[in-house]
Formats: C-alpha cells, structure tokens, sequence
C-alpha cells in the first residue's frame, strides 16, 4: 500500500527546548490515525511541522513520496485548526468565501473562482449537511456549524489526507459523535488518510484504526488492538484507567 | 455660479479625475488595513511622508519623486524591524512614525523659506493638483488596483485565516510585504488629496463605515468604495461652494457618512430588538 506520510527522525526546537525528538513513523493510505498523549506532549507541534507550519531542526517529512521541502501539491492536505484560534473574527466572509479559500491551492495568480469552484462548494456543503448556511455570516454560525464549514474548506480540494487539530474542543458530546462518525465515513468511503490530534485517548480508538502516543519522543505506534496491552504505555496509564481505555477502544 | 459652470473648470476636473482613482484605491486597500488591525501604518507612513516632502523642498527637488522611494523603503523597514526586533508591527509603526516626524521638524527649521509650501502638503491642495500630478495619481492608482485584484484572494486568505493560509502553499511574508509597499505608495498618492495629516483618515473611514452595514465581504468592499467615491467628490463640491479647505471637507463628509451608518446601524437593531 501506498505510504502518503513518513516522519524520518523528526526533532522540532522552541529555541533551546526541544519539543519533540526523533519521532519516526509512516502512514499509508486511508490509515486513521489518533495523535494521543498528555498536555504539552508535542502532538500539535508534530501536526505544525507536517504541515511546514514551523521548521523541523532534525529529520526529514516526505509527503507523498516526496521530501516535505520539495513537495507542491497542498491542495491533497485537508486541514482543520485548533478551535479556529487563528481564524479573524471580524472579517465579514460569507460560508462561501470561507470554503473557498480550500480551493486556492489548486489555483495560479490571480486566482479566480469560477461557476465550476461554486459548484463544487455546493456539492460540499450539501454532502455535509450544510447548503442552507452558504450565504451566512461565518462568525455569527454556532460551534458545531462552524465546524462543519471548515471541514467542508478542508474538504473542497478532495484531500487524500485530512489532519484535525482537537476537533471536539467546542463540540457538545452528540455533536462529537455525529462529527467523528462523519470523518469515519469520508475515511471509508473516500479512502482519506486522518489524522486526529486528541487528548481522548479512550474515545478515539472507536474511529481510528492506529494510535500514536506521544510524550515529546514516540512511545507507541501500531494498531489500536494492540495498543492497551502494550508495555510501553504501562508507564502512563494505571491498570485501571488501561482497562476502561480498551473498553472503549472496543 | 451653477453646477455646471463649476464642472468646467479644469482644476476641478482634475481634481474629481485624482480624487476619484485615489478614493477607489483608498477604500479597497483600507478594508484589508482595518481588519488585519494594521489601520495605523497609514498614519505612521505619512508621518514619514513629512521627512521626504521636507527633503525635496530642502534640496530643490519634486516632493512626490523624493517620497514615493522613502516611504516604500520606510514601509519594508517597519516589517524587518518587527520582524528582527521581534516586536509587534504596531511598535515598530511608531519608530518609525516618530522619526519621521523629527527628521522632518529638523528639516523645516534648517530651512527659511518652504515653510508655506509645507503647508500645503500638511492639510492638502486638491484643488492646486497639476496635470503631471493627476497622471502620476491615475496610473499610480491603476498599479495598486491591479495587484490588489491579483492578488484578492491570498490577501483574503492570509486576513482571514493566516495559519491556515500558509498551508495552502501562500508565502505569506511575500503577501504582508506587498500590502505594506501598496499601502506605501497610497499614502503618498493621497497627500496632495487630504494632506499629510488627514491621510490615514481616507484609507480607514470608508471601510470601517461600510462595515457597520455590510452582509459579506464583497459588499463591504463595494460599500466601501461607494462611500470614498462620494466623499471625495462631493468634500471637493462642498469646499468649492463653502469656500472650505477640500482636504479637510472630504474628511468631514466621510466622518458624517461613519456617523450615519452607526446610527442605521443602531436604529435597525432597536427595530429587531437585538
């Protein structure tokens, strides 16, 4: 099977500190991967170094085959930030605009969205249940909706890989559901590798197929049967909390 | 004297031509100022302006020619200095703001006698604008639209979202450079409109005007120009009739205009109850 991510001894520096280290790992295609670990364990830093966010200081990412630096093709990563912390409130961009913007990595200066592009945000935000917000306000959509529309801009593009930065941070528990049984589909269905940064490291082992735990270097990655009886995380879970975790992951 | 008598004069034609290319460029280019929160550098770079108009004059030269180069090299200096002082743009605007305003109050008192030439460009003279001048402001003018509109979209996406605007392969450092040298050359373009003073003024009353009544971004935008049009065109008429300085006409009627859509804006949410 076709490898899309590969992390070859990856190390990301905040100045002195470093985050993470040494973190080697590949995904293939329409793998469905949880980014796990505690607080401050570097998952949204590997996810920023991905996506070439922030400089690594040690080890190389290929996308696709190819190195991270040499590598062009955006358009197939699908991205949905962190509870939008980096989004402008104020600005005035209708759900259109907003979807949009998914589109202009596939697009040369001056790019232009033409009747084809407004058709093809149609057909994304009807799939996602979404048509009736198109011509709304983004910032006067609720949480949940709002969430869909970024997924509907990370998924305008036809993505093969979509990462997700703690997508539930501002979702109530039904909407967290319906919203991971919906990456689940497009994951089966589409055959998109995902990946989910998550601190529920119970809750996303109902969706994913492999879990990577992380605490600044890798302590585990492989499948998620495997994961609860793994000894390598006995350090950070009690046998209790193991027990309830593989419960869920069931 | 009639409305019409009053279109024939050539000064206030080439007053309307100028003051209407400005006004367009103005309102575009001030709605992305205001919503990146960059609403300031305006003010900052005609602060600069005051140095080079005052160099020109000291030396004998053509004012615009010796600021159109200073304030676009004072526009990228803001951005490095942020960036390798590792300060926010806001503190490096007022650096560079205040030597600005000193090299150009040096300049004046090592001079005797520009000091009325100064003036000019400190509160504007529309009405006194040559035919040179009204060419250098449409073809300026037409520069700035054109890359505005080339680039509409990764200057949309990077004031929208830029996180996630750098994902999507835009260089976002190309863009922010961009902006400041379009917001460069505008300001110089609308001294000889408004003047030194009142500069920043007209890139963000417009935009924060229309966006008190705007549904989405294209109608701001259109709102926006709307609004710099008609203040340009009719500040000109009102100082004209009134016997008013232009500059500051054009500035009044845009504040009324603000002032206006605030009230609407408050009147409609009484009505809904909001």
């Amino acid at each position: 099977m076709d490898t899309v991510v590969k992390c070859d001894g990856v190390s990301v520096n905040y100045g002195q500190d470093e985050v993470i280290k040494g973190i080697t790992f590949s995904l293939k295609k329409s793998d469905f991967v949880g980014f796990v670990g505690p607080n401050g364990a570097g998952k949204t830093t590997l996810v920023k170094a991905l996506l070439r966010l922030i400089p690594i200081s040690a080890g190389k990412i290929y996308l696709f085959g190819k190195e991270q630096s040499q590598f062009s093709d955006w358009y197939k990563i699908g991205y949905l930030p962190q509870k939008f912390s980096s989004v402008n409130i104020l600005f005035p961009a209708s759900v259109e605009e907003v979807v949009s913007l998914g589109l202009l990595s596939l697009k040369k200066n001056p790019k232009i969205i033409t009747l084809k592009d407004r058709k093809k945000i149609e057909q994304t935000l009807l799939e996602l249940g979404i048509i009736n917000l198109k011509d709304r306000l983004f910032f006067q959509l609720s949480g949940g909706q709002g969430q869909r529309v970024m997924l509907a801009r990370a998924l305008v593009s036809e993505p093969e890989i979509l990462i997700f930065d703690e997508p539930s941070a501002a979702l109530d528990p039904d909407a967290r559901k319906d919203f991971f049984t919906l990456v689940k589909k497009l994951n089966k269905e589409k055959k998109i590798t995902v990946i989910i940064v998550t601190h529920d490291t119970g809750y996303i082992g109902a969706y994913a197929n492999k879990l990577l735990y992380l605490d600044q270097k890798l302590i585990y990655f492989g499948s998620i049967s495997d994961f609860c009886p793994s000894e390598k995380i006995g350090h950070y879970f009690e046998k209790s909390d193991q027990h309830v975790i593989w419960h869920q992951h069931q | 004297m009639d409305i019409t008598s009053f279109l024939h004069y050539s000064f206030i034609q080439r007053a309307f031509l100028a003051g209407s290319f400005v006004a367009v460029t103005c309102a575009v280019l001030g709605m992305f100022l205001v919503l990146r929160k960059m609403s300031l550098i305006g003010d900052g770079l005609s602060h600069v302006s005051l140095s080079a108009i005052a160099l020109g004059l000291f030396f004998g030269l053509y004012p615009f020619y010796v600021a159109l180069p200073v304030v676009v090299i004072c526009s990228i200096l803001i951005l490095k200095i942020s960036e390798k002082a590792k300060i926010y743009e806001d503190a490096a605007i007022g650096i560079i703001s205040a030597i600005g305003i000193a090299g150009g109050v040096i300049l004046v008192s090592l001079s005797k006698g520009f000091n009325m030439d100064l003036l000019s460009y400190l509160f504007g003279n529309i009405l006194a604008i040559s035919n040179i001048e009204v060419i250098i402001s449409v073809l300026l003018s037409f520069l700035v639209m054109t890359v505005l509109y080339f680039y509409y979209w990764d200057l949309f996406s990077t004031t929208f979202d830029e996180e996630y605007a750098r994902t999507t392969g835009i260089k976002i450092d190309f863009i922010n450079m961009l902006l400041t040298v379009l917001t460069a050359i505008t300001v110089v373009l609308s001294v000889k409109i408004v003047g030194l003073m009142m500069v920043s003024a007209l890139l963000i009353l417009p935009s924060v005007t229309s966006l008190q009544l705007a549904k989405d971004f294209k109608s701001a935008i259109f709102y926006a120009v709307i609004i710099s049009l008609t203040s340009v065109i009719s500040g000109i008429t009102f100082s004209f009739f009134l016997d008013l300085p232009a500059g500051a006409t054009i500035i009044m009627v845009n504040a009324a205009f603000f002032i206006l859509a605030l009230f609407t804006k408050s009147l409609s949410r009484f009505y809904q109850g909001v």
